[in-house]
């Protein structure tokens, strides 16, 4: 079964036809060709496909296409893109890059998003925060510690 | 991509989703209701559930409302355990609903998954039932022929199995808003945190200004298939000097009442109802110390 969706991805507006069975995590990869947003476990476990959604954090392989019809998708690219108009990495890109928070980089996007989302909300995390707040994105490297490491960097510089 | 097809309904009304579930019912055909889908659809990813209609309830309105009503609060069918988490009226007025729902899952899940959806569900390890149970919240439910009314504890029926029949829909929860000097906790064991829970424990505690039990509420999963409430000891306590003793009676009932603990990969029979006893324990201490 085929439906038509209208939503907004990246601050674009956008028109598609799905297969209904077609996850927003494929919709946004296959049909849309934004693959920064990646697909790891299918289960809702991994958060590689982290997205934010109408503002939130969700796992693009928890919602079907057909069901964001009306919504606002943000994916990496489109967060990216706005952290980047002024030319420079922003900042949470600056302190992954320096605290080697990121080995195989499969997680980053995701983790980026969650990272962006806590500090959104709480712009002085204590460790544990942060601990909490990536507690939906796996690394398989285990780099937690530096990634913990980043974003307490983030949120000191932001502090100051 | 889910492998199996299956047809897409976005309803804008409950009267509409009934009107789809009851379709489906009279044809024979299988129908699930989605909601924010962190079980349902990794469960189809897997293959493991493949209706043939999936009826989405993210697009009816007013489903994710909040609102006190009286000495009762209501909660939409489909607000999300973030919303829950952060709604001041839930943290003032229903705190242990807050606690419970801030320690589902991850920052991802709880942004899209909902109360209504938990409670469908139900997951025998889910942390919301033994809470509603403690709490004697009502569910509001939609049918073809009506409304009904029913109590949490007769919601959950047995292992995964609720009393809601497939052309029904959860609209609406309704839970006491509880006197301000009620301490509340829920407390899970988990093997990472987000986990299902292994074992869950929520208390309600009210003291008299003697320091004496004035009324408590203990709710359990983990204990057997269905949430396990104390009605048993709950009023024989009421009266009793609360201090240790009191605390380790509570957690040997809840020992007792461990009568059929479903057996996982991390934790056999035995093993869990031990937890039950340390986490019943637990919840009732910090109820303690959180009552005034």
């Amino acid at each position: 079964m085929q439906t038509t969706i209208q939503l907004i991805v990246n601050n674009t507006p956008c028109e598609a036809t799905v297969d209904t069975r077609t996850l927003l995590v494929d919709f946004l990869r296959d049909q849309l060709d934004l693959t920064g947003t990646h697909l790891g476990c299918a289960t809702g476990n991994c958060g590689a496909c982290t997205v934010m959604l109408d503002g939130l954090t969700v796992k693009a392989c928890t919602i079907l296409a057909a069901d964001v019809a009306g919504s606002t998708v943000t994916t990496i690219e489109g967060w990216t893109q706005a952290a980047r108009q002024s030319g420079d990495l922003h900042p949470i890109q600056d302190a992954f890059v320096k605290h080697h928070a990121l080995q195989c980089g499969f997680c980053t996007p995701g983790m980026v998003l969650s990272v962006q989302q806590l500090l959104q909300e709480k712009s002085q995390p204590t460790e544990a925060d942060i601990r909490h707040g990536i507690a939906g994105n796996l690394c398989r490297c285990t780099g937690y510690a530096s990634i913990v490491k980043a974003v307490q960097e983030v949120a000191q510089t932001s502090s100051e | 991509m889910i492998r199996v097809p299956f047809q897409f309904h976005r309803p804008h009304s409950i009267d509409e989703v009934v009107r789809l579930l009851s379709q489906c019912v009279q044809n024979g055909e299988d129908v699930k209701l989605l909601a924010g889908g962190q079980s349902l659809m990794p469960s189809m990813n897997l293959g493991l559930v493949a209706p043939a209609h999936i009826v989405s309830l993210n697009h009816v309105a007013g489903l994710d409302s909040i609102r006190q009503d009286g000495d009762m609060l209501a909660i939409g069918a489909g607000t999300t355990h973030h919303a829950l988490a952060k709604s001041e009226v839930v943290q003032a007025h229903c705190p242990i609903l807050s606690e419970t729902a801030a320690c589902i899952g991850d920052v991802q899940v709880r942004n899209r998954g909902t109360l209504g959806g938990s409670i469908g569900h139900f997951d025998p390890a889910a942390d919301y039932p033994p809470v509603l149970v403690l709490l004697d919240a009502a569910c509001q439910i939609v049918s073809p022929s009506g409304e009904r009314t029913v109590a949490a504890k007769d919601v959950f029926v047995d292992y995964m199995t609720t009393s809601l029949s497939a052309d029904e829909v959860l609209t609406e929860i309704r839970v006491p808003a509880l006197p301000s000097d009620t301490g509340t906790a829920y407390v899970k064991f988990t093997r990472v945190e987000g986990g299902f829970a292994i074992v869950g424990a929520g208390a309600c505690l009210r003291l008299n200004p003697d320091n004496t039990c004035r009324s408590i509420r203990v709710g359990i999963c983990g204990a057997a298939p269905v949430p396990v409430r104390l009605t048993a000891i709950e009023d024989t306590l009421t009266g009793k000097a609360v201090d240790d003793a009191f605390v380790e009676v509570v957690a040997a009932a809840a020992y007792e009442s461990a009568h059929d603990p479903v057996a996982e990969l991390h934790a056999d029979a035995d093993y869990k109802r031990e937890m039950v006893r340390v986490f019943t324990r637990r919840a009732v201490k910090t109820a303690w110390e959180r009552a005034d």
